[in-house]
């Protein structure tokens, strides 16, 4: 037995059982939900590497698998990420049928994170990049379910995520053809040029961003959430790959000014922003730009990691509660469209407005001790930094505070709606869990 | 078997192929386009690789045309034939034109980059990855956003090609350019594909 076939090939395996099963989808996304639990919890403790005694069998728990004469490996050091893939799995698959998605999300979401675990696991990872544009393209039919007409954010979520596979290849030869002792910067430029080409298409580098407001606003805020927070998140992690394989590459402050870029212009737009779809998207864009931000800093790993867990799960309450939103509204959730929620609907409002002010990492919510420590750790090297920084969060607390005074304004009058069934209690219970998660996670931090 | 003969008329079949991709609104010849360019990439790409990882890329090529060809001719609503304007095809043939200029100056640039490449890989590549950019800036219609993401991936693997002759990796290109074809035929058969130009 091997890592890989128990993270890779397994939930691969389930994945299209999963989807031809998927009509089922009441039993099919709990099963999926559980599972990806169960191996989320296995890459916690599993002994990879390590001898393995069952009974009289005794067998070696293998870290590698040959493909065509290509590795796949799965060891220790990269625990951390498989545990927070199938954790983020589980975690969006378990609100799954409460958010409404499609019947198809949970097995193409369980393929996708097979595949993106398969691009952390590749060996030479210069052939990430493929992995990462097959999980992009089983992206497509879970943004864009079958009954829904085709919209142009999804297309431009395609060609977007598709450019930047061929730039990452081109720069991870050119990378391997360098030698070690280089550090002539005209030499290099090819290099840098393909790989910053490659990384602003895949991470949504400020100005190739357009396309994630747009998604976030028009199809559904779920669905969305889960994939633009699943590849950057692997996306992130072949960016460390790169950066630990040269580490001269952190000598460029390009990393460093593509993620302040970010946060100052996502702030910005986040503040005007007149939908809670678009300003979910823009939140995505200053948490993308936080870990470029971050992991270009000499001791930001250790941050790093510890951000991912706030992070997923603001965003996955934001998205879960506009999806309820949503549904009350007939698929818009524009400001005129939301006037006076927090009235007829105070739970999910509730939820989107934690999540938002989480994200921008208010006091006492799960963001904040997280972001206090990049403000400080930044205003150590660069005070200047640290209040760019300190701009794009108080741009989203705007849009935030904007969004309250929209849910909350209208008639004095505004009876709350009627329970909405076991589906909508059941709805309602997970918002007040994740919202009592965010503020636990923000005491105890 | 040498191509070496070959290679300048594929230059110029893919010039005209990915041209008549970007003008054409027809999705008849589009497809037929699309499948005419597939050779001239299989007559690059042979030039370095051997022969059978070469016919690899134009038969995944041609199962793409095919898929999407396919998904066309059963899509359940038909949409109107679009009329054609002589000025949209003589703007977007110029375009085409300036794009070669342009792939035209970059190529000693992108020979001494790739080391291994020879004029005519380095020109077809970096033509079809042009006129691939270009024709996903002018279009919002699933169509033609897949036909420019395959000549994007075609001018790619035409590159890469003159600098990488892994199987694991041919294997991926051919099942993602497949995928990439299936991925259209899903949103072609979508129940009304917006048509925005």
């Amino acid at each position: 037995m091997s890592a890989p076939l128990v993270w890779i090939a397994f939930p691969g395996l389930l994945a299209a059982a999963g989807f031809l099963l998927r009509r089922w989808g009441r039993v099919v996304t709990p099963v999926l939900a559980a599972a990806s639990l169960l191996l989320a919890i296995a890459a916690w403790f599993a002994p990879i590497g390590e001898l393995l005694v069952v009974g009289s069998w005794a067998f070696t728990f293998s870290e590698r698998f040959a493909v065509f004469g290509r590795q796949f490996v799965l060891g220790a050091g990269e625990r951390e990420m498989l545990v927070m893939v199938y954790l983020t799995l589980a975690f969006f698959l378990g609100g799954a049928l409460p958010a409404e998605v499609n019947d198809g999300f949970a097995p193409l979401g369980m393929g996708m994170a097979a595949v993106l675990v398969a691009s952390l696991a590749v060996q030479p990872f210069l052939y990430a990049a493929l992995f990462i544009q097959a999980a992009v393209l089983l992206g497509v039919p879970l943004l864009s379910p079958p009954d829904v007409p085709v919209d142009r954010s999804v297309l431009h979520y395609l060609a977007f995520l598709s450019l930047g596979m061929p730039f990452l290849l081109f720069a991870g030869w050119q990378l391997s053809i360098i030698p070690p002792d280089l550090t002539d910067p005209a030499e290099l430029l090819p290099a840098l040029t393909f790989l910053g080409l490659g990384f602003a298409f895949l991470l949504a580098i400020f100005p190739l961003n357009a396309w994630v407001p747009m998604l976030t606003g028009r199809t559904h805020p779920y669905a969305a959430a889960f994939v633009i927070t699943l590849i950057p998140l692997t996306a992130t992690s072949l960016l460390l790959r790169f950066l630990a394989a040269y580490p001269w590459l952190l000598k460029f402050d390009v990393i460093q000014f593509s993620g302040l870029l970010m946060i100052i212009t996502g702030g910005l737009w986040a503040a005007f922003q007149r939908d809670l779809g678009r300003l979910m998207g823009f939140a995505v864009i200053i948490e993308i730009g936080r870990s470029l931000l971050v992991i270009s800093h000499p001791n930001g790993l250790p941050i790093y990691t510890a951000m991912l867990v706030p992070r997923i799960l603001a965003l996955g309450i934001l998205a879960f509660a506009l999806a309820r939103l949503r549904r009350e509204t007939g698929g818009d959730l524009s400001f005129r469209a939301l006037q006076g929620r927090a009235r007829t609907h105070p739970v999910p409002a509730f939820g989107a407005l934690i999540g938002i002010f989480s994200l921008a990492g208010f006091p006492l919510l799960a963001g904040f001790p997280v972001q206090l420590a990049i403000w400080e750790q930044l205003a150590q090297v660069s005070p200047a930094t640290a209040l760019w920084t300190v701009t794009g969060s108080v741009g989203l607390l705007a849009g935030g505070m904007r969004s309250l005074a929209v849910l909350v304004m209208g008639p004095e009058e505004m009876p709350p709606a009627d329970s909405t069934g076991r589906m909508g209690q059941f709805a309602h219970g997970l918002i007040i869990a994740g919202v009592f998660g965010v503020v636990l996670l923000g005491i105890l931090l | 078997m040498t191509f070496d003969a070959f290679a300048l008329p594929a230059v110029i079949l893919l010039a005209v192929a990915a041209t008549i991709l970007l003008a054409s609104y027809d999705w008849r010849l589009s497809l037929s386009a699309l499948g005419a360019m597939y050779v001239g990439v299989f007559v690059l790409v042979a030039l370095a690789w051997p022969l059978e990882m070469a016919a690899a890329k134009l038969v995944a090529g041609w199962i793409a045309a095919s898929v999407l060809g396919m998904s066309l001719i059963n899509r359940p609503m038909r949409s109107p034939r679009p009329r054609y304007r002589f000025s949209e095809i003589v703007f977007r043939v110029a375009a085409a034109g300036l794009m070669g200029l342009v792939a035209v100056s970059l190529t000693p640039g992108m020979i001494a980059a790739l080391g291994g490449a020879t004029f005519e890989q380095a020109l077809g590549g970096l033509l079809l990855l042009g006129l691939g950019i270009l024709h996903l800036g002018f279009t919002a219609d699933p169509l033609r956003v897949v036909i420019g993401l395959l000549t994007v991936f075609a001018g790619f693997e035409i590159l890469y090609a003159a600098v990488e002759s892994s199987v694991l990796v041919a294997g991926f290109l051919a099942v993602i350019n497949m995928g990439l074809a299936l991925t259209g035929a899903y949103l072609l058969l979508s129940p009304a594909a917006e048509a925005e130009e």
